[in-house]
């Protein structure tokens, strides 16, 4: 490698520098950036043990050379891992003397940090698509930028789980998408909270009244008459709660005397629950003023919780889950408020919650195949905790079978990548810019996914999805080999998806020119100075130690081209080497 | 299997593992060998079946409408969300073996009308190209009434009502109760042409049978059929930094594709498979497919279903002409028909786009000469309830479905139209009907026409089920 020279000039001032977060910025929509990114300054320089503080970049060595341990855990408990991250994580983990404790220590100090909402971007003069880009562009900004990524994450995830999508032709568009952002907003706020307080908010939440259409389902006009709206009672029951399998606490389906597995609820089951549901209603009026008003027209409100109109409500007697520990019979008369209340405790009570929420924040953050035993530890946190969806994802992530080495090596160990987790995840890697993903946004759906965009209800892909894949030369523990190996996200890396996904990624590392919105400076320096230095950086920055000998080799062969300088510069082949590394297959999958 | 097709695949396998440095002279040659092929094969041997999949659950008693004698039973039920009779298109039923005098009458919504921007389809109806399936639905055996149902006797499919599990077993349909993973009929179909060698098309080792233009569904895949999914959009060819030819891109995309071949992770290894058959196919269709033109005026504009539609044209005239490809399935799907609320606006925008699509998609492929050749058939997740929700409708179980084509023995409506009043025989419970016809016997229909020879290894189930041929194809 003769041309590095040409470079030198250029060398960064020291590794690890901060993005300087004051640069100037034109334009409205920046103007807000910068004001969140600042109370974002405030946050960091306020965190007594400060994980991101600036200290914590002077105290780090370069390159990165932290157990892989460190990073792993930051990625699953993260949107990706950064270099202040992992290096302050190191530090505490030398701390605390042990890498469970200062895991642990990390996540408490993440609950109680104050959460940041979704910043408003919205220019109330632009029109819906605009409009779905602004709320895009704050999610980006808070899942890159913000300090609590724990309960970021975990917004993110009961995004997927108590789905809400722009693909509804009225959320798409603009009083919608503020809506959809002011939703995203509640699940933030009531991350860590209680699961039973987090559905009453969904329930009563008119984005979801709308989505699933619960909003203004009145009583039955007679027996033949009109019936209550299936649809909300539906897709609680089978989607954001119990499932529609009697669940053992380890996860697994019972099974009746003949071996069939024993559904959760039938078609009368649905029915009571839907007239529990009804009289919900748009909140239209003053306060105190009638709540009915506008039941029958086509007014919509997707800014306060919708109210309850009686007269429209189904008071007679309903017979709900029977397995559930609360009350199955809600007598008649009680009123619209206790019906819900009742029929809410009624679902929260059932066995079926505890398994089927464990199982499903695994899946969104450690692994598509999680053993019985692992659903069934997370389970009891989630029990034991009266229901804190908080106690339960820090189960998740200490679990023995989410931290284990040994675990992590298995060729089916942990999940697909999320899809936008692949951008995020270079973007904090790399310090990028707001500035810079601003006017990629648009771009930016990795395998079609973007924030709360779902084609439907079921998520952009579903936790059954079982991808034809060739386990006959892998050793499976039974629970894999019975059920067959998961692997939602592939449901969505289809051919077409696996190319424009590659195009884009390819577009948002290599830019336009020279306007490259990572800051890679360190890695410029060490590509001229001590290139192996930079692949084992890159190793525990992106893989989390696990890049493989073959990506290895690929690098290689990029740093180790004999062409020229002016054939392949230096800046270029650091851009290519991260290009390989993201749209590599082993990046693709978290382990 | 011929010599000229041997060396074809020889050829192409060798074009495969020469890569993209030599893409360009894939094309040229490909141009080639296919007018070699079109010379010597037979052109006029070619089937293609397209699926378009309803997704959310059509609700189809406002599809066909009943009209007459029956339409006080109906409006009653439906309420706010009846199809008013007035503006119901009648259609010629004579045909239709109905049950009584008093239930033959019927009409289609008025979106599917003559009114509509470039014919409908109810003149295509009535023209014989397109036929009716009426109350057609998942089974795994016949269920008598409503009463054998609540007897609990009957084997049910798996999770009546849930769209998921409701789409797997349309998609599947193989007599199991569909809570695995499963191959698609469309799958096994392909799956048995391939074993009687009946299509040269899977002689190209880089393009399926199998060709969805929306995603992964159950529907087209198998054991050893793994669809195609690619974009209405375009073949798009994946994109390696550096300039054309120059050092920089050669080096990188060689080292880039060759990591797509070292196994590191069980899912890791099934994308870096699905991204190299994405790469190849985009490497041998991308320029013969922006070379290829489609009528667009005869479609609904904005539509996704046109768009995927068209773009079933574009891959038909390529493979068939081309390729020299025999036999395809595709799938194209439209969704939105999950009209718990607001069902009035929505379902008729919906049926306005499946018309204008339909009718446009036929016309296409007359233009092509293949008007007898492709057959485009709907399904959907499940039919709904009868019984309205006020300004919707909710999950329900049979429903009508629709089949195009020139093959098609169209102008009637087949299968059985239940009694359209709630509390009727088949009611289970707000007028979601028992099937009639269950999904296999349509499929097996479909893939009799198609030239299976097996039709019960395509559907495996089908023993159950009085026939095997509802009777809307013809010859």
């Amino acid at each position: 490698m003769q041309s590095h020279h040409r470079f030198a000039v250029e060398a960064c001032a020291r590794p690890f520098s901060p993005r300087s977060r004051g640069t100037p910025r034109q334009g409205a929509p920046f103007a807000r950036v910068r004001s969140a990114a600042a109370a974002l300054s405030v946050a960091f320089a306020t965190l007594a043990a400060g994980i991101t503080s600036a200290h914590a970049q002077t105290a780090c060595d370069s390159p990165l050379a932290a157990s892989g341990a460190v990073a792993r855990f930051l990625t699953q408990a993260t949107f990706g891992p950064t270099k202040e991250d992992i290096c302050a994580l190191a530090r505490m983990v030398e701390r605390e003397g042990s890498e469970a404790k200062a895991f642990e220590a990390w996540i408490d100090q993440q609950l109680n940090l104050s959460t940041t909402p979704l910043a408003d971007h919205f220019d109330p003069d632009s029109g819906n698509y605009q409009h779905s880009l602004s709320r895009r562009l704050a999610w980006f900004e808070a899942a890159v930028g913000a300090p609590d990524q724990l309960r970021q994450r975990l917004a993110f995830a009961l995004s997927e789980l108590f789905v809400v999508s722009e693909k509804d032709g009225t959320l798409s568009r603009r009083d919608g998408q503020v809506g959809l952002q002011r939703y995203y907003n509640m699940l933030l706020a009531n991350a860590f909270g209680d699961y039973r307080e987090l559905i009453e908010r969904v329930t009563f939440d008119p984005v979801m009244g709308h989505y699933l259409t619960v909003v203004r389902s009145q009583a039955a006009t007679g027996p033949d008459g009109a019936q209550p709206d299936e649809n909300y009672a539906r897709e609680i029951l089978q989607l954001m709660s119990i499932g529609l399998d009697l669940l053992r606490p380890n996860g697994q389906p019972r099974l009746d005397r003949a071996g069939n597995r024993i559904p959760t609820f039938d078609q009368d089951t649905i029915l009571a629950f839907a007239r529990a549901f009804t009289g919900l209603n748009y909140d239209l009026g003053e306060v105190g003023d009638n709540p009915c008003r506008g039941w029958a027209g086509r007014g919509t409100d997707f800014t306060r919780p919708m109210v309850l109109c009686e007269r429209f409500h189904d008071q007679g007697e309903k017979r709900l889950l029977a397995e559930s520990s609360a009350a199955a019979i809600i007598p008649a008369g009680q009123g619209a408020a206790r019906d819900i209340r009742d029929a809410l405790d009624n679902i929260a009570a059932h066995p079926n919650v505890a398994p089927f929420i464990a199982r499903r924040l695994i899946e969104r953050f450690v692994s598509s195949n999680p053993s019985p035993a692992y659903i069934r530890r997370v389970a009891d946190a989630f029990d034991n905790s009266g229901g804190k969806l908080g106690a339960t994802v820090k189960a998740v992530l200490l679990d023995d079978e989410a931290r284990s080495e040994r675990i992590a090596d298995r060729d089916y160990a942990g999940k697909m990548r999320e899809p936008l987790l692949l951008v995020t995840g270079l973007w904090r890697a790399f310090d990028g810019s707001l500035e810079g993903l601003d006017p990629r946004i648009a771009r930016i759906e990795p395998f079609g996914q973007s924030p709360q965009a779902s084609p439907s209800v079921f998520n952009f892909f579903q936790p059954e999805y079982q991808p034809a894949i060739d386990t006959s030369t892998v050793r499976l523990p039974a629970y894999i080999a019975d059920s067959g190996l998961y692997a939602p996200e592939l449901q969505v890396m289809t051919e077409l998806a696996t190319i424009q996904t590659h195009n884009d990624l390819r577009v948002l590392i290599h830019g336009n020119a020279n306007q490259v919105p990572l800051m890679l400076d360190d890695e410029l320096a060490m590509l001229r100075r001590t290139p192996e230095e930079l692949v084992t950086h890159l190793d525990q920055l992106l893989l989390a130690g696990t890049m493989s000998e073959a990506l290895r080799a690929a690098i290689a062969k990029v740093i180790e081209s004999p062409a020229s300088n002016s054939d392949w510069p230096l800046r270029q082949r650091l851009y290519d080497i991260l290009y390989l590394i993201v749209t590599s297959p082993e990046f693709a999958v978290q382990r | 299997m011929s010599n000229a097709n041997f060396s074809r695949r020889q050829f192409l396998s060798g074009c495969a593992a020469m890569g993209a440095a030599g893409a360009s002279a894939t094309l040229a040659n490909l141009f080639h060998v296919g007018q070699a092929v079109a010379a010597t094969s037979t052109a006029s041997d070619y089937k293609a079946l397209v699926c378009v999949f309803l997704l959310g659950g059509n609700d189809s008693f406002n599809m066909l409408v009943p009209l007459g004698a029956a339409y006080g039973d109906y409006a009653s039920a439906r309420g706010a969300i009846a199809v008013p009779e007035a503006s119901a298109i009648a259609i010629d039923s004579a045909g239709y073996a109905g049950r009584n005098d008093d239930h033959r009458a019927f009409g289609l919504h008025p979106a599917l009308g003559a009114g509509a921007a470039n014919g409908g389809l109810s003149a295509l109806y009535e023209g014989g190209s397109m036929a009716l399936l009426a109350n057609v639905g998942t089974l795994l055996e016949p269920i008598r009434d409503a009463d054998e149902y609540k007897a609990g006797t009957s084997r049910l499919p798996s999770y009546l009502f849930a769209h998921n599990h409701q789409q797997l077993q349309w998609q599947t349909a193989d007599g199991s109760a569909g809570v695995q993973a499963a191959a698609g009929w469309g799958g096994r179909l392909a799956e048995e042409m391939i074993r009687h060698n009946a299509n040269d098309g899977t002689l190209l080792p880089e393009l399926s049978m199998n060709i969805s233009l929306a995603g992964q569904h159950a529907f087209l895949g198998a054991d050893s059929v793994i669809p195609y999914a690619m974009s209405a959009s375009g073949v798009e060819r994946l994109v390696v930094p550096g300039a054309d030819g120059g050092i920089r891109q050669s080096s990188l995309r060689r080292t880039l594709l060759g990591l797509l071949g070292v196994p590191n992770h069980l899912m890791a290894d099934h994308l870096a498979a699905t991204k190299q058959r994405a790469y190849d196919v985009a490497e041998m269709l991308s320029g013969l497919y922006d070379d290829t033109a489609v009528d667009t005026t005869r479609y609904p504009a904005e539509s996704s279903l046109g768009a995927q539609l068209q773009s079933v044209a574009r891959m038909i005239d390529i493979s068939r002409n081309t390729l020299g490809v025999r036999r395809q399935i595709y799938l194209c799907t439209l969704g939105g028909w999950d009209t718990h609320a607001d069902q009035t606006v929505r379902q008729g925008a919906l049926l306005a786009e499946l018309g204008q699509a339909l009718h446009g998609f036929h016309a296409t492929t007359r233009a092509m000469g293949i008007g007898h050749e492709v057959t485009t058939f709907t399904g959907s997740d499940f039919g709904r309830t009868f019984n309205s929700n006020g300004d919707g409708s909710d999950h329900g179980w049979g429903g009508h479905q629709i089949i195009v084509g020139d093959a098609v023995a169209g102008g009637d409506i087949y299968g059985q139209v239940p009694e359209l009043r709630l509390g009727s025989a088949l009611d289970t419970g707000r007028g979601r009907f028992i099937p009639t016809t269950s999904v296999d016997q349509y499929a097996a229909t479909l893939a009799r026409w198609f030239g299976a020879a097996d039709i019960a290894t395509v559907m495996p189930n089908i023993a159950s089920f009085a026939s095997a041929d509802v009777g809307f194809m013809r010859g």
